[in-house]
């Protein structure tokens, strides 16, 4: 079973965001900003990150690098609400494996999991 | 007669009087003395024969017939003395010649006939002769014989001619002494005048005087005429006081004065007229029209002989502007009038001219008008300048309040985008988790319009979705990335890309092919779809969209349409067709065109501009520059 970590700010967001994951049969934990979700991934190496950009406090990207310090082969996937060329480079560069705006395409963002998960990795 | 000279005449005249005078007393004395003679020599042989008759009596009677004989040759003797007397004799009673006398030696016969008294004779010849018989006591005793002379007259008349010929000779010899001499006194002073006459008219020098030669008659008409000369030359020298007068006055005035006569003659001019002909006054009247013309355009002179004629003819005076070419070829204009004019002391009508040169007046004028022109040009210009600054101004101005809005909707749409397009990915995750697993779980065919609404949802959420894009197209700073486009392959896409499907038409054509621009394709691209896509709009199912590219090679500028015959756009509507947030459909941004007009203005220093009208169609038509040289200027 691959777990997810849904990270936004915006409460519809991450909500419908977990029913459509959980439906599909991901474990889905969320977090609401940034230094949550670094909580959280410190407790449980999530086998992938989908994580908003803008948030308050340390946004999307920092938030990736931190979590990097504990699992460097992170699978990050991030959300914008409109384009941030700098920081989607930066991501990208980063080893984030995609980008995508909002509102998000779930058909792509389930493809995009099931690539990463682990039995498929597997 | 009248042709000879007066001293011809005058000699004629005394020589014919005195002729006539003298040869007709002469020849009057001559018959009147002729005649007398002839009556006197009768008389005197009628006295002779009376005389002879008592002689002969005597002698008759005589005894003594030798006596007798010889008193009678003497008394015969006596008698022949008379020249005129021809022939004489006396005859005896027998008839025998008792004496006799012929001037000729003839032999006198006695007559046939019987004489018993006086016979006279008168013969042709002018000879008269007497018989007559010689009586005593009534009977005859003899007789007597006596005739006349004709050569006596003969000689007589002889004589009177010669002298009436010595006589003429001698007084026609006087009389032309007396002419001679009256030559002198009579014809030298009146010759002398007629040569004073004569210079003074050819030479026209009224200082002449004429001699005086006598103090008679002549001596006093040769005062007249002298006086009257000094008349005339002080008229002379007064009138050509005034004429000089009159010419220095003309020839100081700097306008042509001139007079020509019908055959265009010069009969009169002043020196600025012989200067401008670069000629004497003297040069320009001995001059025809033709010889001081030819320096000179022939279609000139004709048109002023034309004028010339006219004003003889009408009467009338003429006012003109007229050019006059000069030796050098530069253009004199002439303000000329040119009034009927009669010559003093002719009956030929000619024409009298003043001609004012106004070429540097016309050269002024010219030069105001052309001043003028020059002014009303720049005015003009300066107009148009303005004009197209304002204009420049405008667009500016239209273009910083475009850009102005643009950059507040760019901020206003940064700002909610982010607000809105998270609600707007909750939304559309709940549709899609709502339609994936009502479906899943046969849900969605527990009411009809399940599945209706469901799509509805989605459908209004994706138009959500592109007007937040449009709104963050316009705020977002895209990194302008330009390359070789090829406009063939670009424009030749459309059609696919913007599903424009039969019956509509599309059509395309690029000129030069191929066309490659230098520009971002990707915007070059959401360019021509954004028109394309409004073409298809536009138009009806059987519309008709034309794009084309072509390169002006001048301006290096390619110039792309897209046309469609649509519907086409209120003038209203037209004005404001680039305005952001400005739009005419229900489903439109307003912000489509907005962006276009940015990416080809701002992005790639081309240009923009749209053309419509209402049931016929719109056209847009975009101006860029072809290379990375022009683009980047």
């Amino acid at each position: 079973m691959s777990s997810v970590l849904v990270v936004d700010d915006h409460a519809g967001m991450r909500n419908t965001l977990i029913d459509i994951l959980e439906e599909e049969g991901f474990e889905v934990d969320s977090a609401c900003c940034g230094d949550e979700a670094v909580d959280r991934f410190k407790q449980h190496p999530f086998n992938a990150v989908i994580m908003d950009v803008m948030m308050p406090g340390i946004n999307g990207v920092q938030a990736f690098q931190q979590m990097k310090h504990f699992n460097k082969d992170i699978k990050a996937i991030f959300m914008s609400a409109f384009a941030m060329e700098e920081l989607k480079d930066q991501a990208l560069s980063d080893g984030a494996v995609a980008f995508l705006y909002k509102p998000i395409d779930p058909d792509q963002l389930i493809g995009l999991l099931e690539q990463l998960s682990p039995e498929k990795a597997g | 007669m009248k042709g000879k000279s007066l001293r011809v005449r005058m000699i004629l005249y005394t020589f014919l009087t005195t002729g006539f005078a003298l040869l007709l007393s002469g020849v009057g004395l001559m018959l009147y003395d002729i005649r007398s003679l002839g009556a006197d020599l009768k008389a005197d042989l009628l006295t002779k024969t009376d005389m002879m008759n008592v002689t002969a009596k005597d002698l008759l009677t005589l005894e003594d017939p030798t006596t007798a004989r010889k008193a009678a040759d003497s008394f015969i003797q006596a008698l022949s003395q008379s020249k005129h007397i021809q022939n004489a004799a006396i005859f005896q009673q027998d008839g025998s010649v008792l004496s006799a006398y012929s001037q000729q030696g003839a032999d006198i016969l006695y007559p046939e006939d019987t004489i018993d008294k006086r016979v006279i004779h008168t013969l042709n010849t002018g000879e008269t002769e007497v018989y007559e018989p010689v009586l005593i006591n009534d009977a005859s005793v003899g007789l007597i014989y006596l005739s006349n002379s004709s050569q006596f007259i003969a000689d007589r008349r002889q004589r009177y001619i010669l002298i009436l010929i010595a006589i003429l000779i001698v007084s026609l010899g006087v009389t032309m002494a007396s002419s001679t001499w009256l030559q002198s006194g009579f014809v030298t002073p009146v010759k002398d005048l007629v040569k004073t006459a004569n210079r003074v008219s050819l030479e026209k020098d009224f200082s002449l005087r004429a001699t005086k030669w006598t103090e008679d008659e002549l001596g006093q008409l040769t005062d007249a005429f002298n006086l009257m000369l000094e008349k005339v030359q002080r008229r002379d020298n007064d009138l050509q006081a005034s004429e000089n007068r009159l010419r220095q006055v003309i020839d100081l005035v700097p306008h042509m004065i001139f007079a020509k006569d019908r055959a265009g003659r010069f009969i009169m001019c002043n020196k600025a007229l012989a200067d401008n002909f670069d000629s004497t006054v003297d040069q320009v009247l001995s001059s025809t029209h033709e010889e001081m013309h030819k320096m000179h355009k022939a279609e000139e002179a004709r048109q002023m002989h034309e004028d010339d004629l006219k004003v003889i003819e009408s009467g009338e005076a003429l006012h003109l502007e007229e050019t006059l070419t000069d030796k050098n070829g530069d253009v004199i204009y002439l303000k000329t009038t040119k009034i009927p004019y009669a010559e003093s002391g002719t009956q030929d009508t000619a024409i009298l001219g003043i001609a004012i040169d106004i070429t540097h007046e016309k050269m002024v004028e010219n030069e105001l008008r052309e001043a003028h022109e020059e002014l009303k040009l720049a005015n003009t210009d300066l107009e148009k300048r303005v004009n197209e600054r304002t204009a420049e101004v405008f667009q500016y101005q239209q273009r910083l309040i475009r850009q102005e809005k643009l950059a507040a909707v760019g901020q206003v749409s940064g700002n909610i985008a982010h607000e809105l397009r998270n609600p707007l990915g909750a939304i559309k995750q709940s549709i899609f988790f709502l339609n994936r697993y009502t479906k899943k779980y046969h849900l969605i065919d527990e009411h009809p319009k399940f599945g209706e609404h469901l799509e509805i949802m989605d459908e209004e959420l994706k138009t959500a979705d592109h007007v937040i894009s449009s709104l963050l197209d316009m705020s977002r700073v895209k990194k302008m990335e330009r390359k070789e486009v090829e406009l063939e392959v670009m424009i030749g896409d459309l059609q696919t890309r913007c599903r424009v499907l039969p019956p509509k038409q599309f059509e395309t054509t690029v000129t030069p092919s191929p066309l490659n621009i230098y520009a971002d394709p990707l915007q070059l691209r959401q360019v021509l779809v954004n028109l394309v896509h409004n073409a298809k709009d536009a138009t009806p199912p059987d519309g008709k969209i034309e794009v084309t590219a072509k390169l002006n090679n001048e301006t290096r500028f390619v110039t792309i349409t897209v046309s469609d015959n649509g519907s086409g756009i209120e003038k209203e509507s037209l004005e404001r067709i680039f305005e952001p947030l400005y739009t005419t459909k229900s489903k439109g941004t307003g912000l489509g065109l907005s962006i276009c007009k940015q990416i080809i203005e701002e992005h790639h220093q081309g240009r923009m501009e749209v053309e419509s009208e209402v049931g016929v169609g719109t056209r847009f038509i975009i101006h860029l520059p072809l290379d990375k040289h022009e683009a980047q200027s």
